[in-house]
């Protein structure tokens, strides 16, 4: 799955259970609705949501387990295990966790000065920042990681730049293919996530507790270690380990950005799937990868309720401020100039780039050269891309009103609520390897149909479209749906003239996530798409795998208008969610 | 010089002035109050004295020494906050031990120190809790043994009773003197209730719109006020615009409802000038007298359990007063007949 989702998902995920545990709402509605309605119809609905969860979701990744555990053939499985076990593994298990410390701690680094001035300065232009640092949460890795090329390739503005100052011949700089490039696009998806994770957490702490300090004697440095970091610590962890988490996990960045040299688990999944065709050896290293994340989260889990201290949170008026002094205003600017610098260099650097050569990496788009890469006009692929986004949002909004309409009012729906939300934290690459093991043959005969790649995606999407109605059908005050029962409206009638009417932005913002989410979507898709059928990102990809200038330019005009539509998707999210909602 | 002293202190917040040319000084030992209208500086005033907060124009001295710019830390000023600002990270012992260890203690001393603050505020089987669950009162106890274990030269305290429910307000407002007393720091509080103020402090610091306006004992600024802002905010409503008659010779003050004399020579404004004139109820008698004499009409009588307030209007405005009920009240609606005591006239000037 790309970062990017993910990273937003688990924002979300995070916040709304706590609301739902807390919400006095939730509690009401239950007892209302379990009196009011019939027990049955309330299961009905989870019917399907739950026939779909079986068959797109537990039963690949059954596959999975079954290919990785059952082998048939004595010696191939003792080859296997040496293989799965051997030095190769070891290796990539190792630079998975070490490129992933390296990208939490660069983050954390960067970030958290930028979290500070988030949480303890008001400064103009704030909101409009705080808005653009959404910005990575819809942006496919695909998008990024060309984005990344053209700031750090050898035709990047910085070398343009050195070139005609020192008169060299040939480009000084190029960091494609290294640990660098790699560590800053994660630092890119990454640094909103400590914003927003510590920044909030940090925004509402009490700015007396450092001033008692202060005056009980203690220099500013030392109220800092003895009093805010302590209490920042389970924003800090949680931070920390989300990153690690995503970073981990990281698949299209490594892919495209990092090059032959450097494979994650992710990227070895991948190839030993598709490149060496080896789907037992991929099916051990995905179970490898699921242990791995699985492991993580239990620590992520129980760290957060060992750390969580009660705390008196205090408004933002309370605990913000202009920058005065001459050093505040320029640690706020030179705060906010990196961030600016860190997530819009790399956008604007691609659409800048991208008209290089004119028009040409456009028009390009629309044709169909003999020897071509594809089957078919590149621009097919938008197409094709349209499609599946169209059928993910519809289906994945059916899904998600069923889901979220059944379980929003329930005292034990967190399980089932934690059930639909699985699919976040399992990686893109392994649900397309399960994708490929079990639909090969029957009952499920779906490989290389365009339904898989939307039944795919709609599980990807599913998760953002109950996390965004719930809430919103939380919201409604039961005595509103009680006055349209005693006005004689029939439960059905209840939910079109009260419920809809109210949570119609919530429906819209999760369509347009679903929609964002499929048109990104690159880690199952790469499994399970066939060449002639490609998506954008998968276009975008083989663009990027090709030598030649036009192949490359044309990546970055694709990127570019996927990004078009991520960034107009954002605006609409950001437009349509109501005012003071934060996510 | 005082043991502490501001000087013309200025300072702006978004670009509205909000200290503008406070000065006052407070006494070793004493326990002074900044009261006055939220809105007036007095916790900036505070902050500023604690080093939070930098003015953009006046001094502070300590002891003599300028401390203007010396960093919080190094003041030897302690702040008590309003919301106590209790570390919820500590337990009740090493919240009062945080000050001690900046200071560099020795564990033993700090150990001793603590067992000593924790004993001076009743918090003896509390040591070991958890500050987050303990009560309002409980909680204030702590900040305040915190505050006073790396024995301040100074103690601020902004509205240490403001976070409280009335009851045990009332209960504290017995027992922080008395602590601060015993201890013998040299103290400032913040309130805007005036009650709080009289019975806390030695003296009253009075602020408003950023400027001190008056300062004294509580009873001096209560018996004497400076103007009439000062009279209307400690609730002295008796008020009448008031010209000093052209005559040299007596101190007779015309108002809208008769002509007074006053007994005040050290106020006395010049013949012919104009000003306020406050009648301390205490002053006004319902009987018949010889001396400024008036006849007025009961509006209002309202039962007070240890006394009944009468209204009574009179040319030009109202005259409020208590009275014991264990004399029969006029009941709303008679007339009146009464004199009011010179001693209870004070001139204010306009």
């Amino acid at each position: 799955m790309p970062d990017n989702t993910d990273n937003e998902s688990r924002i979300m995920n995070h916040e709304s259970r706590k609301a739902v545990r807390h919400s006095p709402f939730a509690i009401r509605n239950s007892q209302l609705l379990t009196r009011n309605s019939p027990f049955a119809i309330r299961h009905l609905l989870l019917v399907l949501p739950l026939l779909f969860l079986l068959l797109f979701y537990f039963y690949p990744l059954g596959a999975i387990f079954r290919a990785s555990l059952t082998w048939d053939g004595g010696p191939a499985l003792d080859a296997l295990l040496t293989r799965l076990f051997g030095a190769a593994t070891l290796r990539t298990l190792g630079f998975t966790a070490g490129q992933a410390a390296l990208s939490t701690a660069l983050t954390l680094l960067l970030g958290l000065p930028g979290a500070y001035v988030f949480a303890r300065y008001d400064f103009p232009g704030k909101r409009l920042l705080n808005a653009l640092t959404t910005v990575p949460f819809v942006l496919p890795t695909v998008v990024v990681a060309a984005a990344f090329t053209a700031v750090l390739g050898p035709r990047s503005p910085l070398n343009t730049a050195l070139m005609s100052a020192f008169n060299l011949a040939r480009p000084p700089l190029d960091l494609r293919y290294t640990l660098g490039a790699i560590l800053l696009a994660h630092v890119f998806y990454n640094y909103t996530l400590v914003l927003r994770i510590v920044g909030s957490f940090w925004a509402n702490l009490d700015p007396h507790l450092e001033q008692a300090a202060r005056t009980l004697g203690a220099s500013p440095w030392r109220a800092f270690v003895e009093v805010t970091l302590p209490l920042l610590l389970p924003a800090l962890a949680a931070a920390a380990l989300l990153v690690f988490i995503f970073c981990f996990t990281s698949f299209g960045v490594i892919l495209i950005l990092g090059g032959p040299r450097f494979a994650t688990l992710e990227v070895a999944i991948y190839r030993q799937a598709i490149d060496m065709g080896n789907l037992p050896l991929a099916a051990g290293l995905s179970l490898i990868q699921i242990l791995c994340t699985l492991g993580l989260t239990v620590i992520y889990t129980r760290l957060q309720g060992r750390l969580a201290r009660p705390l008196d949170l205090r408004p933002h008026w309370v605990t913000q401020r202009k920058p005065r002094t001459a050093g505040e205003i320029t640690f706020v600017l030179a705060n906010v100039g990196l961030g600016a610098a860190l997530l819009g260099l790399p956008l604007v650097t691609l659409a800048a780039r991208s008209f290089d050569a004119g028009l040409r990496y456009y028009t390009a788009l629309f044709e169909n050269p003999r020897g071509s890469i594809f089957y078919v006009p590149p621009v097919a692929a938008v197409g094709n891309s349209v499609k599946f986004a169209l059928g993910t949002t519809t289906l994945a909004l059916l899904l998600g009103v069923l889901t979220a309409t059944a379980l929003y009012h329930r005292k034990q729906g967190w399980m089932l609520d934690a059930l639909f939300m699985l699919p976040l934290g399992t990686s893109a690459v392994t649900l397309g390897l399960g994708y490929l093991l079990a639909m090969a043959r029957p009952p499920l005969a779906l490989r290389g149909t365009p339904a898989l790649i939307v039944f795919g995606h709609t599980l990807v999407a599913l998760p953002f479209v109950v996390r965004n109605v719930m809430p919103a059908l939380q919201a409604i005050r039961p005595s509103l749906r009680e006055a349209a029962a005693t006005l004689g409206a029939p439960p059905a009638r209840v939910f079109a003239e009260v419920d809809l009417p109210i949570v119609w932005r919530a429906l819209a913002v999760g369509a347009v996530f679903a929609f964002t989410v499929s048109m990104g979507e690159f880690g199952a898709t790469s499994m399970i798409a066939r060449p002639e059928l490609p998506t954008i990102p998968i276009a975008i990809y083989r663009f990027l795998s090709q030598a030649g200038a036009l192949n490359y330019g044309q990546a970055l005009a694709m990127s570019t208008l996927l990004m078009a539509v991520c960034v107009t998707g954002f605006v609409a999210i950001e437009s349509l969610r109501p005012p003071g909602s934060e996510w | 010089m005082a043991f502490l002293e501001l000087t013309d202190i200025h300072k702006t917040y978004e670009n509205a002035p909000l200290l503008c040319g406070a000065t006052f000084g407070v006494e070793r030992g004493e326990i002074a109050c900044l009261l006055g209208p939220s809105g007036s500086g007095k916790t900036t005033l505070l902050r500023i004295i604690a080093g939070l907060e930098t003015p953009e124009q006046g001094r502070v001295f300590i002891e003599g020494t300028d401390i203007t710019a010396l960093p919080a830390h190094r003041r030897g000023v302690v702040l008590m906050f309003q919301d106590y600002a209790l570390f919820p990270h500590r337990t009740v012992a090493q919240n009062i031990a945080f000050g001690l260890r900046m200071r560099r203690h020795s564990r033993a001393a700090i150990a001793a120190r603590v067992a000593e603050m924790l004993a001076l505020t009743g918090l003896e089987d509390f040591a070991d809790r958890d500050v987050n669950v303990l009560s309002g009162g409980e909680r204030q106890r702590v900040a305040l043994a915190r505050s006073l274990a790396p024995q301040p030269r100074l103690l601020l305290l902004d509205e240490p009773l403001g976070a409280l429910d009335r009851n045990l307000r009332e209960r504290l407002l017995e027992d922080l003197p008395v602590i601060l007393r015993r201890v013998g720091v040299t103290a400032i509080t913040v309130t805007h209730d005036q009650e709080e103020a009289f019975a806390l402090s030695d003296r009253v610091i009075l602020l408003n719109a950023g400027r001190v306006v008056q300062t004294g004992r509580p009873e001096t600024l209560y018996d004497h006020p400076h103007d009439t802002w000062v009279a209307r905010f400690l609730g002295l409503e008796n008020l009448f615009p008031a010209r000093r008659s052209d005559c040299q010779s007596d101190l007779r003050i015309e108002v809208p409802f008769g002509v007074l004399t006053i007994n005040d020579q050290a106020d006395a404004p010049q013949p012919g000038a104009e000003g306020n004139l406050l009648i301390h109820p205490w002053g006004i008698h319902l009987e018949a007298g010889t001396v400024n004499a008036f006849t007025a009409q009961v509006t209002q009588r309202a039962f007070h359990g240890s006394y009944f307030r009468l209204t009574l209007a009179v040319d030009g405005g109202t005259l409020r007063l208590d009275i014991a009920p264990g004399q029969t009240p006029p009941a709303p609606g008679e007339t009146v007949h009464g004199w009011i005591d010179p001693t209870a006239l004070r001139w204010l000037s306009a």
